[in-house]
Parts: C-alpha cells; sequence; structure tokens
C-alpha cells in the first residue's frame, strides 16, 4: 500500500502533540500515513484524543467544531492541510468569517442545527444580497434620512456584530431595537427557557412561547421583526470556560444578565480584548445604564473592585423583589442607543459616566466616573 | 452644613423612608467627610458602592461642603 503525506497543523496547546517540533503557539509537521487512511488515523498518530481538539479545518473547510465531530471517517487524500485548533483556543479568523464546511460537517448541521455553538450558515447561504439592498432601503429609509447616518453609516451597522448575554428583560428590548435598526449579526446567550412570570417584562417572547429556550423564542421574534439579521444563539450559561470563545466573534457586548458574577465576568472579557462593554441592570423601580470601555475610561471593576459577599442574594432579585414591568425596557432601550452610536461613532457615550434611573420618581441622575489607578481588571488588560 | 443625600437600590434598607433618587436632607458638621455621612446614615462600610458628590464620583475620604448634593449607589443584579 503506497504512503500518503499530509501537512498538519496544531494551534495553541494541541502544539504538544508535535512531538518536540512545536515552536511558539503552533506546530506544523508532515505526518505519513498509508494511503486511505482517515482522520481518526491522523488522530491516533498524533496520539491525540477527539476531544481534545476543538475546529478543524480539511482544506481550509470547516471539518469539525465543538460538540460536532463529522469528519472522523472522512479519508483523508496525499497532502491534505488538516488544521487543528484547541478547544480554548480564540475562533480561527476564517470561521470568523464565515467558513466554507466540509460534506459531513455540512450534512450534520443541517441534520440538528442545534448541535453547533453558531446557526448562521444556513440563513448565510440562502442571502439574496441583491433583493435585501432593495428591500433594506425601503426598511431603513426613515434612518438613511438622518444625516448622522446615512447609507454609510446603515452599512456599519450591518457589517457589526453584538453580542447580548441573557434573553430577560434587557436582552428582549435591546435585541429587538439593534434588529429593527439593521446590526448585522446578533448573538443571545441564555441557559434558560421561557415562563409565564417572565412576559410581564421580557417583551421578545410570546405565550406561546412558554416552555421553548429564550434563545430560541429571541430568534425567532428577531426573525418576524428583522429576516436580514443573522441570529448566532447560545443556549447555555456564559461561564469562564466558555466566555472568550463565545464573545471573540462580536464587535461589542450588551449586557442582560441577572446576577453579577456575570457582570464581572463580561468585564474582564472586555478589558482583556479591548471591547466596549454596554452595561444595564435593574432593580424593581431603578436602573444603571453606562458604557465600560477600558481603552478610554473606567471599567466595571473600577466602580466595584469585588462582587459583593451576597452575590446570591443580589442575583435574580426578579424573583426574590419584584420587579416593575416597564424598566428593564428603558434601561434596554439605552443600551440599544449606546451600542448603535459606538458602532456608528456618533454622539457622546455613556463611556465614563453611569445614568441612574428611578422610574417612580423619574428621575436621572448622572454620575461621572473616574478609572481607578489600582484596578487589577485594567492593569491585567493593559 | 446641610447638605442632600440620594440613595439608590439595596442602600435604600439601612434608611428608613427612604425612596430611590429622592434627595433627604441633612446636617453635617463642617469638615465631614463622605464616610462620615455613610455612617451617620447607617450604610456599612464593607457594603459595595460608588459615592458621588455633585455628580462625580468621589472616595469616601473627600471632604463635604455645605450646600454639596451628594449620592450612594451599589450595584444591581437584575437584568
Amino acid at each position: 500500500m503506497n504512503d500518503m503525506e499530509l501537512d498538519v497543523w496544531l494551534y495553541g496547546d494541541l502544539a504538544r502533540f508535535a512531538g518536540g517540533t512545536s515552536g511558539g503557539g503552533y506546530a506544523n509537521l508532515t505526518v505519513t500515513l498509508p494511503a486511505g487512511s482517515t482522520l481518526e488515523g491522523l488522530l491516533d498518530s498524533l496520539g491525540m484524543a477527539t476531544g481534545e481538539r476543538g475546529f478543524t479545518f480539511i482544506n481550509g473547510n470547516l471539518s469539525a467544531m465543538p460538540g460536532i465531530q463529522a469528519d472522523l471517517d472522512r479519508e483523508l487524500k496525499h497532502k491534505d492541510r488538516v488544521a487543528f485548533f484547541h478547544l480554548k483556543s480564540m475562533w480561527p479568523a476564517q470561521y470568523r468569517q464565515g467558513a466554507s464546511l466540509t460534506e459531513e460537517i455540512d450534512e450534520a448541521l443541517h441534520k440538528d442545527p442545534e448541535q453547533g455553538l453558531r446557526h448562521s450558515w444556513t440563513a448565510k447561504s440562502h442571502v439574496n444580497r441583491e433583493q435585501i439592498s432593495r428591500d433594506e432601503q425601503l426598511r431603513y429609509r426613515r434612518t438613511l434620512m438622518l444625516p448622522e447616518i446615512g447609507e454609510s453609516g446603515q452599512e456599519a451597522l450591518k457589517a457589526a456584530s453584538v453580542l447580548i448575554i441573557g434573553a430577560g428583560g434587557l436582552g428582549s428590548v435591546s435585541s429587538l431595537y439593534l434588529a429593527a435598526a439593521g446590526v448585522g449579526r446578533i448573538g443571545i446567550v441564555d441557559p434558560d427557557s421561557v415562563e409565564l412570570s417572565n412576559l410581564q417584562r421580557q417583551i421578545a417572547h410570546s405565550t406561546e412561547a412558554i416552555g421553548t429556550l429564550k434563545v430560541h423564542s429571541a430568534r425567532e421574534r428577531i426573525a418576524g421583526l428583522n429576516p436580514h439579521v443573522l441570529v448566532d444563539t447560545f443556549n447555555m450559561s456564559f461561564n469562564p470556560d466558555n466566555s472568550y470563545d463565545i464573545s471573540s466573534d462580536y464587535d461589542i457586548l450588551a449586557d442582560g444578565t441577572d446576577n453579577l458574577k456575570t457582570r464581572y465576568l463580561i468585564n474582564d472579557i472586555c478589558v482583556r480584548a479591548g471591547k466596549p462593554y454596554v452595561y444595564g441592570a435593574v432593580y424593581r423601580f431603578e436602573g444603571q445604564v453606562g458604557v465600560f470601555d477600558a481603552l478610554k475610561g473606567p471599567c466595571y471593576r473600577c466602580l466595584f473592585p469585588k462582587p459583593p459577599q451576597e452575590d446570591d442574594h443580589i442575583s435574580d432579585m426578579a424573583e426574590e423583589e419584584g420587579m416593575f414591568s416597564v424598566v428593564p425596557g428603558i434601561i434596554g432601550t439605552i443600551q440599544a442607543s449606546e451600542v448603535i452610536k459606538l458602532i456608528l461613532g456618533i454622539g457622546n457615550s455613556l463611556s465614563g459616566r453611569m445614568l441612574l434611573c428611578d422610574v417612580l420618581g423619574m428621575t436621572f441622575q448622572e454620575v461621572l466616573l473616574s478609572k481607578n489607578p489600582d484596578c487589577l481588571s485594567c492593569k491585567a488588560g493593559q | 452644613m446641610r447638605i442632600t443625600l440620594r440613595v439608590y437600590a439595596t442602600l435604600c434598607r439601612y434608611i428608613p423612608g427612604a425612596s430611590a433618587g429622592i434627595p433627604l436632607s441633612l446636617e453635617l458638621p463642617y469638615g465631614a467627610t463622605l464616610a462620615d455621612l455613610m455612617k451617620k446614615m447607617g450604610i456599612p462600610g464593607e457594603e459595595v458602592k460608588v459615592a458621588f458628590v455633585n455628580g462625580r464620583a468621589r472616595d469616601l475620604n473627600h471632604v463635604l461642603e455645605d450646600g454639596d448634593e451628594a449620592g450612594v449607589f451599589p450595584p444591581v443584579g437584575g437584568g
């Protein structure tokens, strides 16, 4: 039997499987295997368990991703180029741009589109750009009339991506306004299902959606509002293990979470990546909203260096202390406005400022904030 | 000297009758700091919070002046 040579690239921690030829953050080696060997055979020869790898590309086509390893039986050919990324690697650039797929993973994704982290392939492949362009001219007509935005601004919105962490009260409102405004790609992270008691404030969901996943309910609502928006759904909690991978593909992160721990996590991720964190939080009749952009001003930890000890108590306030229906609407709308302004580079952002809103007294208090020179997050992000 | 204080969110629980964002009028001795004000209002030192004076965040050593409009808010968790 003839042998074949494979051009193998190992990124991040996977470079250790190169057997000592690793240099820096990756390794490139030629592996010789019997002709007809499969990708599983290649993994065996490297001594790498299939669960160790994340995104995998064969000749530039995505063949596997975390949770979907449809390529194990794929027969490799002489001179094939195979690239393995570690589970914790930053998402490869070509994936962020919308990777071409191997037949196997394409089939797997279409069989069960909920397997993957991202769900925008189908929508992307069906886009008819010329038709959209005409539709969009009409859809965004009132925006296009604003000289501060105009056609180039609308294009910037379409090219932008925003990750919304939480599809509750805040996320419902910010996601709908961002979709209506034409933000091109919106990611939504939430582990929960819709409950009846959510509906007095979480307006992205409907009575019919009770019992379904919030990310799916929100995606359906957005699709009905503006089918030109690509929606990525992440039915999971945003946690230290997945937050970097999930968020690395987005320009701006918007807060819709219901607990402080996740807010510290969003902040730290944003400081590290140099991305703006559009903050919003609500409590009974009150709300807080601001922009934390550590490149220009303070971050969340500059204000609140350490989480309160009673974080568990502060979490899930809506359940314990009630929530006035419209408060998340007001704060989420301001968040959406800040996101759009950041994308367009217009107006004055809330970076370096916090707005405290009290709906009962209907007061807005602006507080000017400064960077904390001792902030650990800012220091680590430098 | 006389100052006003606005408290927000969970910090209202330390001040009977306080409503978020509604100014309370207080008498303090000249030279009092924000920390003195917190102590007078019974807001514990370990409570995580941001204090501000006349619309600008200040640390707790900030010395207050007659007529100052002070405020204090904690992080809130809801979404």
